[in-house]
Order: structure tokens, then sequence, then C-alpha cells
């Protein structure tokens, strides 16, 4: 080969290779890992996000940008103060920041390592889990339980964050872990209180409904299964839940004592209240029954799939406090078959009134219960922000109230 | 560094016959009560041969009384230990209110200090393990069911039985044996006594970490260095077995631990301890005659209807747990028991990595997809209050994971070596078949025995010629058509002595009766005469198509849970909606089929405590655990 030729071919090679470790360094500075907890403001202009390596990033929704604020966050610890620009994150010395999205630190403080954290637009109500999901109002010396029942189930059993949600406007609070009970009736609240250190298994890390101002439960709201998430309605009206193992629940925050079951995506209400011996077809009520999108390919056991699945990961109001969606737990499957799918439901209401996607590509967070903080909603400005399964990107989402559609506003990386 | 520590010296209750304590020196002889109980309260077996040696080391026999206790005459005074002979199970976890470990106690007697004319001691020891063993073939109808004692001893702790049930190719086994004290890393002292071989049968679980069984390293060089011979512990497997045993026995060590120590018991008091109730069945059938294991966990199950019955009949309440093919046993059972109408008879049924079809516990048999009718058991759901599935699709076993479905004849053929071994239940195969896309996925396949070896082999000498075992076709057209005749009339010969069978058994009013033609449908109490011909027709249909099922198998149970069913069966739908149903999905967890047998802290606490004890504390009970 002409000495030329070599020289050429060896600067070729040398570019080739400055310009891989050019992407390689590009891709390392500035790809972020996958989300682990967000949060969106109430006006949907912001989102902050925690990440799996611990950056923290504030996304501008109206503007498609974001800034890595640290690098040091406490991954489940992002979360947005209600109707304001503030949010709260910590960062992995275990120090909690209050911090407007203009940069300006309200206030800092030290605090256990939290799992999951909520705190009210006054600043004054801050409520905190721990990995054994006991919960704490305030901070420093002016913490103390709430619920602190036993170490089991946990964040550590259960491998899902305890959500806590508030409703300023109806003064409650929910906080929803997994409710193992097996069908055992609640306990009393009066003879097993929610703090009690000695217990070993806890009685309230189920779906519980408390008062933001005496911090004491107002009710065990039972009847889920294992892995759940609630939320409370923006008005503090509805408490709303889903399970891992399909079960869907909804209670008026006026009769705690009335649970209400959402209707089967595929076989609607069953009455249970008939007597025994009739045929099957008539305990099932299937009035209001619409029909579940299914999968054009088959499984790789020859089932054809629906692409909606009553296995419940999150739930979130998406129209103020009317209609809400019930998110799937799906794994993502070549085959076409992940159940992407959320069902939109109306408040007070059992039946689905659509079914509206989420998409596969990226394929949102649906897949992982640790997490389940890594879905959220603006109910009053009809957005809902997920990250991505296997990127470090968040993909918004707008609801059309009129139209009752979901589309990808944004998908930020 | 590991602190190392000699026997635990223990104080005894000093007060003597007298009211008068003496100085040790001041007296020649001693006696010493040694009063036996087990941690129920029960006095152990009177005649229990009880051997103690003295710190002159003389051996002072005695045996235990009517009332427990056993009495040593003419003991040197000073230290004191001893051991129960010819006994098994019964391990000492206190002296004297102190407790201990069992395994420390094994590999090194405590020793008491005795000094006063008469010392009392006073012993308390685990009851023994319970198992009931339904492979070899019954006897008597007492062979299925549990001794007066062992339901006295069920009774005792909480009146309540936790059954389980091993998976497939799990041979009998045996117990293992205590280390001895110099294989005990904490233990650096001989003792006083040393155990014989009576007491050394281990029936708890030992840390294998703990145990040095030291060997010289033979590899290249010890032979030319007499003065320094290297030495290495034995490996993980090797100690494994022989400190917690093998087959059934092993698991049922390994499973009993773990529900304790879910249970909330901790190592610095065994005296919780609960035993369960092993169950070992036949299904050790060789390495891939998965259908023949199904028969007999059937006729297994069939035998568990017995104990089940003994157990509801005195009112020790139910709760079992199954592992892989071992809820085919169980399902079985549920299923006649639901067929007769005995609702509610289990408290709780934990189906762990369930190796059945994701759609056994359907209600209705028409949707069974088994060619011959094995795959649904429509009335096991009546006799449980609550069925919880714990499932993985990343077993290795039962199905692909969720996204590598792909590639599977590429995976199964680049590990020939690992076919031999296919369906052995260790967790080396776990990940060939994995990448396979499980190995239960092929029970149906032709290749390399199917269905058509055990059926054959059952059949041979029952079933009339030309029916399961068909003659070649000859090639001469004309021949073909006698041939086909030929079969045909034998097969109607084999569904009439079929019909007959089961026309028989119903009017022999047994409510169980065997079934010798029939027995492939094990899971139903009593098959109807239809049923007996909608069998042979199916099995004629099998043999027709040359072994090959019409239907693909259904996705296992443990794999994929209820998730394909809810789409299409309103019963299952409703069923998890009313938490009769409830499964635990562990794909992010549980990474081999047998994860459980030797858990990781996050299976021990996701599935263990959270998945299985929590609510079986909260709605039923394991010994006198408390749900707090």
């Amino acid at each position: 080969m002409h000495r030329s030729n070599k020289k050429i071919m060896g600067i070729g090679i040398f570019v080739l290779i400055l310009m891989a470790w050019g992407i390689l360094a590009w891709k390392s500075l500035y790809e972020l890992e996958p989300v682990i907890s967000l949060s969106i403001s109430s006006d949907g202009h912001y989102v902050i996000s925690a990440h799996e390596d611990g950056a923290l990033v504030l996304w501008n929704v109206e503007h498609k940008k974001r800034e890595v604020l640290s690098n040091d966050a406490n991954i489940y610890s992002a979360y947005f103060i209600e109707e304001s620009d503030v949010f709260l994150w910590q960062d992995q010395n275990d120090v909690v920041y209050i911090q407007r999205v203009d940069g300006e630190v309200i206030e800092q403080f030290e605090h256990f390592t939290t799992y999951g954290h909520v705190m009210d637009s006054t600043f004054s109500d801050y409520l905190a889990s721990d990995e054994r999901w006991n919960i704490f109002h305030g901070h420093g010396n002016a913490m103390q339980p709430v619920m602190q029942d036993g170490t089991s189930p946990s964040f550590v059993g259960s491998g899902k964050i305890l959500k806590i949600t508030l409703s300023e406007e109806g003064r409650k609070f929910v906080s929803a872990g997994s409710d193992n009970r097996g069908g055992a009736p609640s306990v009393d609240m009066e003879e097993v209180p929610p703090v009690s250190p000695d217990r070993r298994f806890s009685s309230y890390s189920g779906l519980t409904l408390w008062d933001l101002d005496t911090l004491s439960p107002i009710a065990l709201l039972p009847g889920n299964s294992y892995k759940l998430d609630a939320t409370i309605s923006p008005d503090g009206q509805w408490v709303i839940s889903g399970d891992e193992n399909t079960i869907g629940l909804f209670w008026n925050t006026d009769e705690p004592q009335e649970r209400h079951r959402m209707a089967s995506y595929y076989h609607g209400l069953y009455d249970d209240t008939l007597p025994e011996g009739l045929d099957e077809d008539d305990y099932w009520d299937e009035s209001q029954l619409i029909s579940v999108p299914k999968s054009s390919n088959s499984d790789q056991w020859g089932n054809i799939r629906a692409l909606a699945t009553p296995t419940t990961i999150s739930l979130a109001f998406i129209n103020g406090s009317e209609e809400f969606l019930r998110i799937g737990y799906s794994q993502y499957r070549k085959d076409g078959t992940s159940e992407t799918y959320a069902a939109l439901f109306e408040v007070g209401n059992p039946w689905p009134q659509a079914y509206l996607d989420l998409g596969t590509g990226p394929f949102p967070s649906v897949n992982n219960y640790s997490r389940n903080l890594s879905i959220d909603s603006a109910p009053n400005a009809n957005l809902l922000v997920t990250g991505h399964a296997f990127d470090g990107g968040i993909t918004v989402y707008r609801y059309d109230p009129e139209e009752r559609t979901l589309t990808r506003e944004w998908v930020g990386r | 560094m590991t602190e190392t520590l000699s026997p635990p010296a223990l104080q005894p209750s000093r007060t003597g016959e007298s009211g008068v304590s003496t100085p040790s020196h001041c007296s020649v002889a001693v006696t010493v009560l040694i009063v036996h109980r087990d941690t129920l309260g029960r006095f152990l077996p009177e005649g229990t041969p009880v051997k103690l040696c003295d710190s002159e080391e003389k051996t002072v026999s005695a045996r235990i009384d009517a009332e427990g206790i056993s009495r040593h005459e003419g003991v040197t005074p000073g230290k004191v230990a001893w051991q129960l002979e010819n006994t098994h199970g019964l391990h000492l976890v206190a002296v004297d209110d102190e407790p201990l470990d069992p395994r420390e106690a094994a590999a090194a007697p405590p020793e008491v200090e005795v000094a006063i004319e008469e010392t009392t001691i006073q012993a308390v020891y685990l009851p023994p393990p319970i198992s009931l063993n339904l492979r070899d073939e019954k006897t008597t109808p007492e062979d299925d069911l549990l001794s007066e004692e062992q339901l006295e001893q069920l009774r005792l702790a909480g009146n309540n039985a936790t059954l389980f049930l091993h998976g497939y190719n799990v041979p009998l086994g045996e117990y293992g044996t205590f280390a001895s004290w110099g294989q005990h890393a904490d233990i650096s002292t001989p003792p006083l006594l040393t155990n014989a071989h009576t007491a050394s049968r281990a029936t708890i679980l030992q840390d294998i970490d703990k145990v040095e069984m030291s060997i010289p390293v033979t590899r290249g060089y010890t032979a030319n260095n007499s003065y320094h011979t290297p030495m290495e512990n034995r490996p993980d497997d090797f100690r494994e077995a022989h400190c917690n045993g093998s087959g059934a026995s092993s698991w049922f060590v390994h499973m009993e631990y773990q529900l304790n120590r879910a249970a909330g018991m901790t190592e610095d008091d065994w005296q919780p301890y609960t035993r369960m109730v092993g169950i070992a069945w036949f299904g050790d059938t060789g390495s891939v005659d998965f259908f023949q294991a199904e028969l007999n966990a059937m006729a297994a199950g069939r035998r568990l209807v017995a104990l089940l019955e003994q157990l509801n009949e005195v009112g020790i309440a139910i709760n079992i747990i199954s592992h892989s093919l071992g809820a085919r046993v169980v399902l079985t059972a549920l299923n006649i028991l639901g067929e007769q109408e005995r609702h509610q008879w289990v408290d709780n049924l934990y189906l762990w990595q369930p190796a059945v079809a994701d759609n056994a516990l359907v209600n209705e048999a028409s949707q069974d997809s088994h060619p011959l009718g094995m795959g649904i058991f429509p009335d096991a759901h009546k006799a449980a209050r609550k069925i919880v599935v714990l499932q993985s699709q990343q077993d290795g076993i039962l199905g692909p994971p969720p996204s590598e479905a792909e590639n599977v004849w590429e995976a199964f053929w680049e590990s020939p070596d690992h076919v031999r071994n296919i369906f052995s239940a260790d967790d080396m195969l776990d990940a060939t078949l994995g990448a396979a896309g499980g190995a239960y996925r092929k029970k149906w396949w032709a290749f390399p025995i199917g269905l058509s070896g055990p059926i054959t082999d059952y059949y041979m000498g029952k079933a009339p010629a030309n029916t399961v075992r068909p003659t070649p076709l000859s090639s001469d057209p004309y021949s073909r058509i006698h041939d086909a005749r030929r079969a045909d009339n034998a097969w109607a010969v084999f569904r009439e002595q079929a019909i007959q069978e089961a026309r028989e058994a119903i009017a022999s009013a047994d409510p169980l009766p065997i079934y010798d033609l029939l027995a492939p449908l094990a899971h139903h109490a009593v098959v109807s005469e239809e049923r007996a011909a909608d069998y042979i027709d199916r099995l004629q249909r099998l043999v027709q198509r040359n072994w090959w099922a019409d239907k693909a198998p259904r996705a296992a149970l443990g794999s994929i849970g209820f998730s394909a069913l809810m789409l299409e069966n309103r019963f299952i739908d409703n069923k998890l909606d009313n938490d009769d149903y409830s499964f635990v999905d562990q794909t992010l967890w549980l990474l081999n089929h047998s994860g459980m047998k030797i858990p990781s802290d996050e299976v021990f606490e996701k599935s263990y405590e959270e998945g299985i004890m929590q609510p079986l504390l909260l709605n039923s009970g394991f010994g006198y655990y408390a749900p707090i």
C-alpha cells in the first residue's frame, strides 16, 4: 500500500476512535439514569425528578428544557409542593431542602433517610416515611411518629415506596403500602393504635385515611391485596385504590366504611348479594362494559392478551377531582402484548370510561414497583408524567377531558 | 476474627432435699435429677435412656420415668453433661430456663455444675419432626395418618398444622448429621461428652458456614511434604449434604427453619420453634419422565385426603405450602374434597412456583387443554378459604423470562450436556432451561418421552392389544382396512373395560375407590361412566395422532400466574376480586425454581415474611407465634 494511503487510513482510524470516545463521553456526561421518583407542579410547568444515579433534575415542561440540580439526591425524594413553585428533595447526607425552581433554598434541615415525603403549601406539615414504612410528622425536635406499628410490611419487604398523598383542601392524607392481612379483619384502632413500636406486623400499612390536622387515622380502608397504590382526590372527597392482585376500590371520605368496587375490565360487576344457584350470567352486570383493547399478536403461549391490566402500579387524578387513571403494571414484551393502556374512571362510578394508551416507545416506568413514585399527575392542568422503563427520560401526557384522549405532549431526555 | 467458646456452663437449681447448700469439696457423690420436657410441656417418653457423664468422665446412665425424670446416682460433684439415646429429633433448646442453640448443644452438650447431694436440672427439648411418607405402598390405612402422639403435638402447638409438599424429582433422602464440636467454628474446647450416633441426627437446619470439615489438599503436591499438608474446607455441597441431609428430608429441614424464622423465631431462643408436617411423595421418576411424576402426584394426592380428614376431624387448623409439582398432589386432594362438598377445610393454600397449568384453578373442566383431562382441578377451590400463588417468570423451569421467549432451540441445543439432567430438581438446570424457555413447556413433547412412554408402560398388560401400543399399519391397503377395524374393536373393548371399572367403583359406594385403568383421573373422587368413556376417547385420539397433543400446554401457573386468564375467565376474575385467590409476583427476586430452599435475604423477606407468614399468622396460625 502506498505510504500516503496508510497515513490517511491511520488518520481515519484515529478520527473514528476519537469520535467514538466523544460519543461515549457525551453519553456519560449527558444521559440520565432512569427516574426513581418524580413530581409535577400543580400548574404543570415543572417536573422534578430523582434518578437512579442520584441526579436531581428540574424539567421545564413549558420550554422543554432540563437542568441537573444535583448529583447526590436521595433517589426517592423528588416532590413538588401543591400549588407552588417549591419542591422538596433530600441529599445523600440526609439534608432535606425546600427549594424554589429559581434555586432559592427556603429552608433546609437534617432528617432521617426518607423513603417518600410530602409537605403542604404552608410548609407546616411535613410527613416522611422511612424504609420500614413508619411515618413521622415534622422534623428535628418537633418530629413525632404518626404511624409506627411494625417493621413489616415495609419497603425492604415489599419493594415499593409507601405512597403518601395529601389533600390540603380536604385536610386529609392517605398512606398506601401493602395489605398483607389476607382477609383478616381490620384491627380496632383504639385497641391497636398506629403508634405501637413493639409490634412487628403493621396494621396500618395497607391503606389508611388520616386527618391532616390531628394526625390520627380516620379509617383503615381494607380490601386490597398485597402491594397497592392509592390516592386521594384534590378536594379530599374520594380515595381510590388498586393493587397487584387486580382489586380496584373506592371510598367517599364522608362514608369511609362504605367500600365500593371498580368493575372488572373484562366481565363487569359481580353481584354477590344474589342467592346461590343462579346461572353464572345472572351474577354479572355487563351493562356498561366497554371493550378492552387487545393484542393483535398472541404471546409466546398462544394467548391473545388484553392491553390493559387491572394489576395496578399507580392511580392518578387527571381532571381535577373528577376523573382518574388507573395505570397497570406491565413488563415490556417484544411481541406487542405489553399492557400499557390505562383505564380512565370517573369518581363514584365503578365503570371504566375509556382505555388510554401510554405507548411503548419509550416504554413508561410501569415495570417495577420500586419505582412507583415515578408516575405523577397535575390534575388541574390535565397532565400525567411518567419516567421511562429503560432510560432517564420522562414523558408528559396531556389529557383532553372533552375528547377523553391522552396525547404525548413531550418526551424529555 | 471468630470468637471461640467452650461449652456453656450452666447453673442448676441448687435446692437440695435438706435445704442446705453444700460446697462441692464436701460431697463424695451426688444424685442428679434431670426433668426432661419438650417445648410443649410434655414429659419425654418413659424409658428413654439418658447417658450422663461427670467430671471424672464416669458414665451414669438412667432411664426417664413416668414423670419425665431421669435419676442419676453416684455422680461426682462438678460438671456434668448428658444426652438422650435412641431418640429422634429431640434437640435440647433450654436448660434451667436458659435458652440454648440446639446445634451447639448437640456438638457440645451443655455442662452443668452439680454440687449438693441432690441436684435437679430442667431440660427442654424440641418436639420431634413430623413427616408422612406417601411414597411407599400403603399396607394399612394408618400408614397415611398421623399417630395420636403427633396429633397431640399439633394440638398443643397452637392447634394448627402447616403441611409442606416438595416438588418433582425429590427422593426421600435422609436427615443430616450434627457437626461435631471439632467441626463447629464456634467451639474450641473439647466437651465433657461427645455425641453418640443416635443423638447426632440433625432434624434442624445447620449453618454450614460455621462448619469446618477440613481435608488435606491433594491437588498435586501433598505427597512430597509430610510436614506441612495444606488443608481446605470441604465444598459447600458436601457440608450441606452432611449437615442438612438430602432429598425430602433436606427440604423439610430448610423450609421448617425458614418458616419459623419468618414467624419471628430468633437464633437466641429456639423454644418457639414449630414443627411443620412434611409430606414425601414419589416424584423422583427419572430425569425426563414428567408425566409419570404427574400420575404419582395424583396418586399421592388421593392418599393425602386421609390426612386432611384426620386433621379436620380433630379440629386442627390446616395450612398447606407446596412447591412445584407438589401443587398437583395438594390440588388432587383438594379437588376430591371439593367434589365431596367438604368446603373450606384448608385455611390457606400457598402454591409456590406451581408446576400446573395456569388455568388449573378454574371451575370448569371443559376448559382443560390437557389431552387427557388432567389439567384442571375444578372443585379444588371449594376446599380452601384462600389460595395464594407465588409465581416468578424468572424461575428458569416453568417458562421463559418475559422478553426472552425467542431462540428456544438455540439455547436448548447449546447445552447438550445438560439435556441429560433436564429435570433434576436442582439449580444448575434452572438456568439452563430458563434460557431454553423453561422445561415445563416441554412436558408434552413427543421427544424424548413425552406422554407415550409412561402411558404405554402403565397400560402394559392392562389395555387390550392394538390400543395404546398399535401395530404398525400394513403397506397393503386391504390389510390396512382390517388393521383399522381391529384397532377400533380393541378400543371399544378398552372403553367398555374402563366404563365397567367406573361402574363397579360407583356400585361399591366407596367414597374414594381405587382405580386401575382410570388412575390418570385420580384427581376425581369418583369417575362417572361418561368421564371414563371420555377419557378413553381422548386417549384413543392421542394415540391416533402418534402421541402429539392437539394443543400446546398452557403456561405454568407458577410462571405467569393468572395474568392470561383474567380476560377469558370470569371465575378467576371474581376470585381475585374477592381476594379468595391472590398472587405474589416474585419475578424480580426469585430467580430460580428452588430459590426458596436456601433463600436470599430478599426472597426471605418478600416471599416468606410478607407473602406467606404474615397473612397466615393473621388469619390462621403457625404454632404459637403471635401475629404482632
